[in-house]
């Protein structure tokens, strides 16, 4: 009786190392605000079509350049389409573009990370010089010059904000190989005759995993903003989607006589940009093995 | 001790304007004769009017070079160059007599000479002419008859040639200025005989005209009949219409072109701006029909996109009632404008879905209609309006058009264009000849890949072919508006053009700045007879 009491108590308190994890993570005030807000975006994004008193592109539900009212939350556009159903179905659009871009990236990027930090050598160096070359190009304008060879549209954008940042992936993910191939494990493995792949995929892939997914959050806050500028300059979403950056440049002309055609959009990208960051700011706290607050 | 206190204070003030610089526009708007307008231009290439073919070029040109008949806004011919002329009989040859004592900017006397050799050198392919060339039709030759009298003969009838040479593109310029400079040379620094003379210009910055204070060649319908009131034009360009606007209001500027509907509307109350709208002659804004594919291949479907369209209203509430939905391919101030393209396809949406229904497409699944498994989809690239493709996109659904709009840049349009990649596309021109159909509807003008032309809805039909090239060769005045009106009719009844909306030119002027007047076809603004007050 007692023995399974001590049991249970110790079982409570210890629980288990990813419970422990998320505990850390969300009881921080930030990280907290941070989940509800995105999960709230993401909810509504998915249950959209439920939700949203009007057809995100039917034009002349309302007047023109409605201001918001009960009828209209967030105002109507210039073609009377109602603004706060197309900013609850802007997520749909711009939370995935910056996931997908994101995950793009991490793909691409960690593979030849890892690839250049175990092979070592002359290939790594010259990999590695690319790498700092490719990083001295602002992202986005990389990001535009990909875009004009590939044609506009949303998949394109994916495709090149996500090439875009694979140096910045790359380079992270080598570094932490270079000092991962190092340990102990490591030679292990080979000593026991495993492949370079085998090794590649089973010991360094889970080991860099955890800088990965600081570095995919952190990153997608960036990432929904690239995608969004792109679709800003014309060059990702194209009407009658109502993706959030598209959105923000087709309100810019009536900015001074209808600001609610730029500000709900542009409220929405914040929220979205600050939440995601706020979790990756905590995220990368909790799991830097340095600090303090990780142990 | 006063001396040296005194050059302190004088460097002090040669300082602070050195530090003012870039504030001179502002001043300048502020001096009682300086002229500043804010152009929405980025990048003027020539100023030479043989060769432009530009909107923006020409509102320098127009400023700086007269033509042999001078026109007013409303088409009211005047002398120009010319003092009288005279159309032969069967309109092959024009003759003219000169004004004497008019002078070039560079001190060169004007005469048959000088108009000869405009002429002749418009029609060199070594010029490189984008508009005169094809506006002076079948050019034979020049006959100088004396220093001021002279005889223009062309190889086939050319009843339009009196228009034609108001055009700002017939501009007359100095054959002495022309051979110092090259052809490459005087499109920077041009010289003509208007009341303003070119200065300078900083590419992308700003252009400075002078008045030209020998001037006092003014056509019968202008109020300044010698030198302008105007000492000097700034010609700033600032591409952003927002800049424009608030240049504008913060007196940097006297005017500007181009302003957004709103924001004029807005001028306009405070009292303090005037607007100036203008409604340009030549080719509407509107949508030509590609017939080289489906879905528009059938003139069942071009009919019914039109009749679903509410182009009255959904112009009305793009521009907030500044500008009008066009009625037909020339707008009504072009010459040979006919008003039966009125009737053609008025807004019915009932008739719109009996139309399609006949023509086989069925409603499917998303209000999208179907035929043979292909959804009624059309690619609609837009370049410079995308608030038209949406409210039009938007009409199209209602009736169960798929309208797949997108953004385009130049590059990429001129790409779809050349490559045959889309169903629809605008086009908008502004002209002062009803030969401007030419343009979008002979079989000459389709694009092929590496040929840029305009034909976009790629008809190609002799017949089509056969009634502009008559209309562009009619024998007398009358006989070219019937022709005229025949052929916007055919070009109706075939359904491969959808007038969208009159093009507009939204300038305003501050009330400090009167007598401004447009030029011939409502683009570009004239300034010779501004003044600028209080």
């Amino acid at each position: 009786m007692s023995g399974s009491g001590t049991l249970a108590v110790a079982m409570t308190t210890s629980r288990s190392p990813t419970g422990r994890f998320m505990r850390r993570l969300f009881l921080h005030p930030g990280a907290m605000i941070g989940t509800i807000v995105f999960m709230t975006l993401v909810f509504a994004a998915i249950i959209a079509p439920f939700v949203a008193p009007y057809d995100w592109t039917e034009t002349d539900v309302g007047g023109r350049l409605q201001p918001p009212s009960l009828e209209f939350l967030m105002g109507t556009d210039l073609h009377g389409r109602d603004v706060f159903s197309r900013v609850i179905a802007g997520g749909r659009y711009s939370i995935s573009l910056g996931v997908a871009t994101i995950c793009l990236s991490l793909l691409v990027g960690s593979m030849i990370g890892i690839f250049l930090g175990f092979i070592g050598g002359k290939i790594d160096a010259w990999g590695a010089r690319l790498i700092d070359v490719m990083l001295g190009f602002p992202p986005i304008v990389l990001a535009i010059l990909i875009v004009s060879m590939l044609g506009v549209g949303l998949v394109n954008v994916v495709l090149a904000v996500g090439i875009a940042n694979v140096p910045r992936f790359a380079r992270v993910v080598r570094s932490a190989v270079l000092v991962l191939r190092e340990q102990l494990y490591i030679e292990a493995a080979r000593a026991l005759g495993a492949s370079d792949i085998r090794i590649m995929v089973r010991h360094l892939l889970p080991n860099v995993m955890p800088t990965l997914v600081v570095l995919g959050t952190l990153e997608l806050g960036n990432a929904i903003l690239s995608t969004a500028t792109l679709s800003f300059l014309s060059l990702g979403a194209q009407p009658p989607t109502p993706e959030w950056g598209a959105m923000l440049s087709s309100g810019r002309e009536f900015m001074r006589y209808a600001p609610w055609t730029m500000i709900f959009p542009g409220l929405a990208l914040f929220l979205t940009v600050m939440s995601v960051n706020l979790v990756g700011d905590r995220l990368s706290q909790v799991l830097d093995p340095k600090s303090k607050d990780s142990r | 001790m006063k001396t040296t206190r005194r050059t302190v204070l004088k460097s002090a003030a040669a300082s602070l304007a050195v530090l003012a610089a870039p504030n001179l526009a502002r001043s300048q708007a502020n001096a009682s004769n300086t002229l500043v307008w804010g152009d929405d231009s980025r990048s003027d290439v020539t100023f030479d009017p043989r060769v432009t073919q530009s909107r923006h070029e020409e509102q320098v040109i127009v400023q700086c070079f007269d033509q042999l008949i001078m026109s007013d806004e409303k088409s009211t011919l005047s002398p120009g160059l010319a003092t009288s002329w005279q159309l032969s009989p069967d309109s092959t040859s024009l003759h003219l007599k000169l004004r004497e004592g008019v002078k070039f900017h560079d001190g060169t006397a004007f005469n048959a000479e000088a108009v000869k050799f405009t002429l002749d050198t418009i029609v060199d392919p070594k010029t490189g002419s984008q508009g005169a060339v094809d506006m002076l039709g079948p050019y034979d030759k020049t006959e100088i008859i004396s220093a001021h009298e002279l005889k223009i003969h062309f190889k086939a009838p050319n009843a339009g040639i009196i228009d034609t040479l108001t055009e700002t593109e017939m501009s007359i310029v100095s054959p002495a200025a022309v051979g110092a400079k090259g052809n490459t040379g005087f499109a920077q620094a041009p010289v003509g005989t208007g009341p303003f003379r070119f200065v300078s210009q900083e590419a992308g910055r700003e252009v400075i005209l002078e008045r030209n204070p020998d001037y006092n060649w003014a056509p019968d319908w202008s109020t300044v009949k010698g030198p302008s009131n105007i000492q000097r034009i700034v010609h700033r360009y600032i591409p952003a219409a927002s800049t424009r606007v608030a240049a504008l209001e913060a007196g940097e500027l006297h005017a500007a072109d181009l302003l957004p509907a709103l924001d004029v509307n807005r001028l306009q109350q405070s009292g303090k701006f005037k607007g100036f709208i203008g409604v340009a002659a030549g080719l509407s804004n509107g949508a030509l029909f590609n017939i080289t594919r489906s879905p528009f291949s059938d003139i069942r479907v071009r009919q019914a996109f039109m009749h679903a369209i509410d182009r009255d209203r959904v112009v009305q509430n793009l521009y907030f009632g500044l500008i009008k939905a066009a009625k037909g391919p020339l707008a009504p101030s072009t010459p040979g404008y006919w008003a039966g393209a009125a009737a053609y396809y008025p807004f019915d949406r009932n008739k719109a879905n009996a139309l399609l229904e006949e023509a086989g497409w069925k409603m499917g699944p998303g209000g999208i209609r179907v035929k043979d498994g292909q959804p009624l989809s059309v690619f609609f690239p837009s370049l410079t309006n995308p608030d038209a493709a949406v409210a039009i996109q938007g009409e199209a659904k209602r009736v169960g058009f798929d309208v797949k709009v997108e953004i385009v840049l130049k590059q990429r349009q001129d790409e779809i264009l050349m490559n045959n990649q889309y169903e629809m596309a605008v086009l908008q021109w502004v002209s002062n000849s009803p030969g401007i159909l030419r343009v979008p509807f002979h079989s000459s003008n389709v694009p092929v890949p590496g040929k840029f032309k305009f034909n976009w809805a790629r008809v190609e039909d002799p017949a089509l072919d056969a009634m502009i090239d008559k209309a562009g060769a009619a024998r007398t005045p009358e006989e070219r508006i019937k022709l005229y009106a025949d052929l916007q009719k055919e070009i109706m009844d075939r359904a491969i053009y959808m007038p969208f909306q009159d093009q507009v030119q939204t300038a305003a002027a501050s009330t400090k700045l009167q007598g401004l007047r447009f030029a011939r076809g409502n683009w570009q603004v004239r300034f010779h007879e501004a003044r600028i007050v209080g």
